[in-house]
């Protein structure tokens, strides 16, 4: 989250305070600052990716949890 | 007509908003109207069908709120896509692109980022904790009539200034797109969003998202897939022949002004895809990012979503979903907005609508076969009536959003104390949708020919520096109270309008005074340049004549006819700032009696966001709730495994 935030940020900051590092011609007219916007989109699908497959981890032990809940009588 | 012709016709239409010659302000040429209309019809006929097959499905009140808890991951993730992909983000940020190059496409960076907060914090606690609305999810451990009353007026603040602006903007892009009056349009939106909402309640509005971005991304796959095609699908190659446009880097020379003097055809057309055309005041673009990164997560009718899934696992693979299809359509944003660029030209679009709405519209009139073909036009009205889709769409998302907040929190919530039937509680519901249905046409009428495009930054503002300081901090922070969620609401809420209207986004009337003064006043220069090169050249033609001596370069009649299309030129702006000027009539000062704006920044993020969080704690310290803190575990537990969340109503 703070990853993703920090790296979002950049973004703007740098194209505010450092076009000079944005222009430089990486792959025919396509410069680094284009590469870094479209890197953007690659991080922020790399994170939801990453959580999800953690989060699918959690979900067996939440089950188990509710499970353990149900035994025990817990509300519903 | 020529291309360019109708586009300058289009354009005089467009700019004199409210001309009673609605035939010249659109995209569509009379002759093929038909066409127009039919692609409409057939998209609103199936649309209807949906809320037909969706009505005999809403039969309690958790299918008109939530459609019974039974959508799948998969295709909430394309109704959350649907709700987000507005006319703003499809038209607007392809606009931005085509004008402004790289600028735009930055732009669109953040409103993807924004489902990295969605996802990590806000999704699945939500869909474990709350039922139908937020204030559901205060209500857990908080005062729920307190919470309730005061977050109902937060979400129907936030989604009545969204609500303004895709109502107004709305009406402009079908009045520009197809030429039917402007009151005509809105009142059209507004009653097939009632319709849909209605009858269908969420379940229809949710099948009309998923049917509306599904159209959206089949038709911008389709145009990329042309304008990129050529190229050999080619990144280096397609943009090299983009920058290698004369349009375009005649765009670039313009908004550069004397900058580009020096530069190169090659150098113009690079710095297309350099940073710096657009934004001049990185504070503001970094205030504008952190009102998108927080306020997605605030944004009641996209939270609402979250109540229409089973589970909370169906939850996340919804915003996983959203996230790969939203930003899969901004990466497609880039191709559609250059492609524009190179093939329409930006002049051209913006003469059509200064924002650059009609980008994506014009590139598919082109990639049909141009302005005279059927097939050009059909691709154009398949593409508006995507476009109307989509602010109907997103409408009944709103109002569903609004109405509920109104139904189920104040008048079941409050005023009922929770004593209310499904079947009083549906009737409820509909009666405040028919309210909030109303008020939006009414003011989508009022608001014509205002500046609206505030007010989704507003609405943003407002969800940022209210909504998520208190759901986040209710969800995660245990000394969270009814007294911290109050304060938030009220002073992010307060802060967020206030900092707005003492911002340059108002009207500043001495200011545009001066510039317009400045303007009179550079053309009076250019004026009396022209007057003299005018005697000049006179002076020297006679001169010539008299003498038998041949005219020389740059002396002669067709100099001497260039300047005096200057002086009208310049005339012309003249008068336009004149006209400016009296439109201000006597009035000194902004809406709030300012002469100038008392702070900088457009977005208040930066400074409402940190004095909404300030207020939760301040209000939560200050104020003693055991049954908040009693509240924590089990709120806990049930945020992170789902114990205790109703069963789905089974579909």
């Amino acid at each position: 989250m703070v990853f993703a935030i920090i790296y979002y940020f950049l973004l703007p900051i740098g194209a505010a305070y450092f076009p000079e590092l944005y222009k430089i011609k990486v792959w025919g007219p396509i410069n680094v600052g284009l590469l870094f916007a479209l890197s953007q989109f690659i991080v922020a699908w790399g994170i939801a990716w990453y959580y999800a497959r953690r989060a699918s981890q959690f979900d067996s032990m939440a089950d188990a949890i509710a499970r353990d809940a149900q035994k025990i009588g817990g509300k519903r | 007509m020529t291309l360019t012709k109708k586009l300058l016709l289009g354009g005089l239409g467009a700019a004199a908003a409210f001309a009673a010659a609605p035939a010249f302000a659109q995209a569509v040429a009379k002759e093929y109207q038909y066409l127009t209309f039919a692609v409409f019809g057939a998209i609103i006929a199936l649309t209807m069908f949906v809320t037909y097959v969706a009505a005999k499905r809403t039969k309690t009140v958790a299918d008109f709120y939530a459609a019974g808890g039974g959508v799948s991951g998969l295709q909430n993730g394309w109704a959350i896509a649907g709700d987000y992909l507005s006319a703003a983000s499809f038209l607007g940020i392809a606009g931005l692109i085509s004008l402004y190059g790289y600028d735009g496409f930055m732009y669109s960076v953040g409103w993807l980022v924004a489902y990295i907060t969605v996802l990590l914090v806000i999704a699945e606690p939500c869909r474990n904790i709350g039922k139908y609305t937020m204030g559901d999810i205060l209500a857990f451990r908080n005062n729920p009539k307190v919470v309730k009353t005061f977050m109902a007026i937060s979400t129907i603040t936030v989604s009545t200034f969204y609500l303004t602006a895709q109502m107004v903007g709305g009406g402009v892009l079908v009045k520009t797109l197809i030429g039917i009056d402007y009151e005509i349009s809105v009142i059209a939106v507004g009653i097939l969003m009632m319709a849909y909402v209605l009858f269908g309640g969420m379940v229809a509005t949710t099948w009309v998202q998923i049917i509306k971005a599904i159209l959206l991304v089949t038709a911008s796959l389709l145009m990329v897939a042309l304008v990129w095609g050529q190229y050999g699908f080619s990144l280096p190659g397609y943009l090299g022949e983009v920058i290698k446009d004369p349009k375009v880097q005649a765009r670039v020379a313009a908004l550069l002004g004397d900058a580009a003097k020096n530069m190169t055809p090659e150098q113009l057309g690079q710095r297309y895809l350099e940073p710096g055309l657009l934004f001049k005041a990185p504070i503001d673009q970094i205030s504008l990012g952190m009102a998108l990164v927080l306020g997605t997560a605030g944004l009641p009718h996209i939270l609402m979503r979250f109540f229409t899934v089973p589970t909370a696992q169906q939850a996340r693979k919804s915003v996983i979903w959203a996230m790969a299809i939203i930003g899969g359509f901004y990466v497609l944003t880039l191709f559609l907005g250059s492609g524009a660029a190179m093939k329409v030209g930006p002049a051209n679009i913006a003469a059509v609508d200064a924002g650059g709405n009609m980008a994506a519209p014009l590139l598919a009139q082109y990639l049909g076969g141009g302005a005279n073909s059927v097939l050009g036009n059909l691709f154009l009205a398949f593409v508006a009536a995507v476009a109307f889709a989509t602010i109907v769409a997103v409408v009944a998302g709103l109002v569903l959003a609004a109405a509920s907040a109104m139904s189920h929190d104040i008048w079941v919530g409050v005023i009922k104390g929770d004593n209310a039937t499904s079947d009083e509680e549906l009737r409820a519901a509909r009666i405040c949708s028919v309210i909030v249905g109303a008020m939006a046409i009414t003011i989508g009428i009022l608001a014509k020919g205002q500046n609206v495009a505030h007010l989704v930054a507003l609405a943003f503002a407002v969800a940022a520096s209210a909504n998520f300081p208190v759901v986040l901090l209710t969800l995660y922070w245990k000394r969270c109270n009814t007294g911290g969620v109050v304060a938030g609401l009220v002073v992010g809420t307060l802060a967020a309008i206030a900092l707005v209207l003492v911002s340059p986004n108002m009207t500043y009337p001495l200011q545009v005074k001066a510039a317009q003064e400045k303007i009179i006043k550079t053309q009076d220069d250019r004026i009396a340049k022209f007057n003299s090169d005018v005697q000049g050249i006179t002076a020297a033609i006679e001169a010539a004549k008299a003498s038998n001596q041949p005219l020389a370069a740059g002396m002669d009649e067709a100099a001497l006819a260039k300047a005096k299309a200057g002086i009208a030129a310049a005339e012309k702006t003249k008068a336009g700032a004149q006209q400016k000027i009296a439109d201000l009539g006597t009035s000194t000062t902004s809406l709030v009696g300012l002469e100038k704006p008392l702070f900088e920044l457009r977005n208040p993020g930066l400074i409402s966001i940190p004095l909404g969080f300030l207020a939760v704690f301040l209000g939560s310290l200050l104020y003693r709730d055991r049954r908040a803190e009693e509240m924590w575990e089990e709120l806990y537990v049930r945020s992170n495994t789902g114990i205790g969340r109703a069963a789905a109503a089974a579909h």
